[in-house]
């Protein structure tokens, strides 16, 4: 497997030999009904029990370090586990084995199409998201400010977030994450919403952002936006790092591999 | 110990700031776009209280002294677990996208839904009580309202448990809430909270002693009705009991079930 040499830096993240996996049964969804049903007729057609006993592997024994400064670009086909990583490493998720050592805070967004309170106006949910988002910053009330005045939003910060269309919600959340610097962001598919002229807008202010301190994980399927904001790209597939190097060398191994063999998956 | 204080300290406080933070803006949600705001959250179980109290002492004659304090010390109680579960049962299901868009900890969605309801229940009862205090032949001693917050503070406690287990059920279960819809109308008749527990047969009281939802409102009613120290700490222990496994059985199957809980979110 092609990787990048370590280097001097700071290891902001260090994955060792993690394992999670989830059983098939547990993707399906039942009712208390499907239940009793299932309990006085264990040969009903739709029965819960006739579901073999699989297991779908999400990371097997996967290893993965990354290193202050690192925009790091997170590739791999629908259903490859790249969200599921991402919240092993946010601390949503708890691995079945190994190890998730990470130095500093770690900040991850996963949706930038969702308000935490959609009667709310923007500014009251930006306040309420920085309790979220950066609730130990001692100037939190100023730097929601700082980046309410980045949405370029004006006066539709008075309004409940409920009227926002998806590219507004985008603008709002991505200067809201992007105000404040931390050891380790990460973005699952969040610039999707935006338009172009803020997303030129906002990769350059998380660019500077990271460069200020910590390191990125950049979850897309947009080669333009992958190339703009990392420097470094990691494949992965079969619960495995399967490629980590350049992002030019991994859009290729990417594509290739993609299109050639079905067990990438 | 003092490791363990400044290692949890940090967490802790920043836990109790997003609780409030989110209590803060479901009261200014839910009040903003109503006519009388808070009045008429408020309104509700003070009619519900008004019309039992004249039909179950006016209509009915039922043979209970004081009775609209008899039902002052239950009734609100009452309301207070049965809203908390009806809101906090559908909660991880509804807000789902938020707690995967930004990894809030669920725990903040259910704490602040049943302090806002905490804080109408207070309110609400505060409101009768006056008009009660006032009253020459009152009940109410003040040795009993001394202990009246450890008692409300055991129901607040029991109720979180509830609402916990609920709202994981009601994630891998999603008939669960209108199941329970169901049950705790039923359970309203079964719990003695609109007559005593003495006119309970005989051969039935000890299957209506093991309520849990009687567990939790017995030790308010008590301190309000016919307070005696005694008969008051037993009480507690008895609502303790059924209150703190409730809490850590919700912890356990959290922390067990935690992977299974966010991937059917």
């Amino acid at each position: 497997m092609p990787s990048i040499s370590s280097s001097n830096k700071r290891e902001v993240l260090k994955i060792e030999n993690l394992s999670l996996k989830f059983q098939l049964k547990t993707y399906q969804a039942i009712s208390l009904k499907d239940v009793f049903v299932n309990f006085f007729d264990p040969d009903h057609e739709e029965s819960i029990s006739k579901l073999p006993p699989r297991d779908v592997i999400i990371a097997d024994k996967l290893n993965l370090t990354i290193n202050e400064g690192d925009r790091v670009a997170l590739l791999g086909v629908n259903g490859s586990g790249k969200t599921s990583l991402c919240r092993c490493i946010s601390g949503t998720y708890k691995p079945d084995a190994g190890s998730i050592k990470i130095d500093g805070l770690v900040r991850a967004i996963f949706d930038v199409s969702v308000g935490i309170d959609e009667e709310l106006t923007g500014r009251e949910n930006a306040l309420l998201m920085s309790a979220f988002l950066y609730p130990a910053a001692p100037d939190r009330e100023k730097l929601v400010e700082d980046a309410l005045a980045f949405t370029e939003l004006g006066e539709f910060l008075n309004a409940p977030i409920r009227t926002y269309s998806r590219g507004m919600r985008s603008r709002f959340c991505l200067a809201l994450v992007s105000t404040i610097s931390c050891d380790l962001l990460i973005l699952d598919e969040v610039f999707e919403g935006a338009d172009q002229f803020f997303r030129e807008k906002i990769s350059q202010r998380m660019i500077n952002m990271i460069d200020r301190s910590g390191a990125c994980i950049f979850v897309s399927h947009a080669p333009s936006q992958i190339d703009r904001v990392c420097n470094r790209a990691v494949v992965v597939g079969q619960g495995k790092v399967l490629f980590d190097g350049d992002v030019q060398e991994a859009l290729k191994f990417y594509n290739s591999a993609g299109t050639s063999d079905a067990s990438f998956r | 110990m003092d490791k363990f204080i400044q290692r949890w300290k940090p967490s802790v406080k920043i836990f109790l700031f997003q609780v409030w933070m989110m209590t803060y803006s479901n009261l200014k949600s839910r009040y903003r776009n109503t006519f009388a705001g808070m009045f008429w959250v408020i309104l509700g179980p003070l009619i519900i209280y008004g019309v039992q109290s004249y039909i179950f002492s006016k209509v009915l004659w039922i043979n209970v002294p004081d009775y609209s304090q008899f039902l002052l010390s239950g009734l609100l109680a009452w309301i207070f677990i049965s809203q908390s579960i009806d809101q906090c049962t559908p909660l991880l299901i509804s807000r789902a996208q938020l707690l995967t868009a930004y990894a809030v900890n669920p725990v903040v969605l259910i704490l602040a839904q049943l302090l806002d309801n905490f804080i109408n229940f207070l309110i609400a009862f505060f409101i009768l009580l006056l008009p009660v205090l006032m009253y020459s032949d009152s009940r109410i001693r003040l040795s009993g309202m001394v202990v009246f917050p450890l008692a409300a503070f055991n129901l607040f406690i029991g109720t979180f448990g509830f609402c916990w287990l609920f709202s994981i059920a009601n994630v891998f279960f999603r008939d669960t809430r209108f199941i329970l819809s169901f049950m705790i109308s039923v359970a309203y008749y079964l719990t003695p909270i609109f007559y005593p527990i003495s006119m309970v047969p005989e051969e039935m009281r000890g299957l209506f002693e093991l309520n849990p939802f009687y567990r939790l409102i017995e030790p308010l009613r008590i301190s309000l009705y016919f307070y005696e120290p005694g008969l008051f700490w037993i009480s507690m222990l008895k609502g303790t009991i059924v209150s703190i496994p409730l809490v850590i059985s919700a912890a356990i199957i959290w922390n067990r079930r935690r992977n299974a809980i966010y991937l059917q979110l």
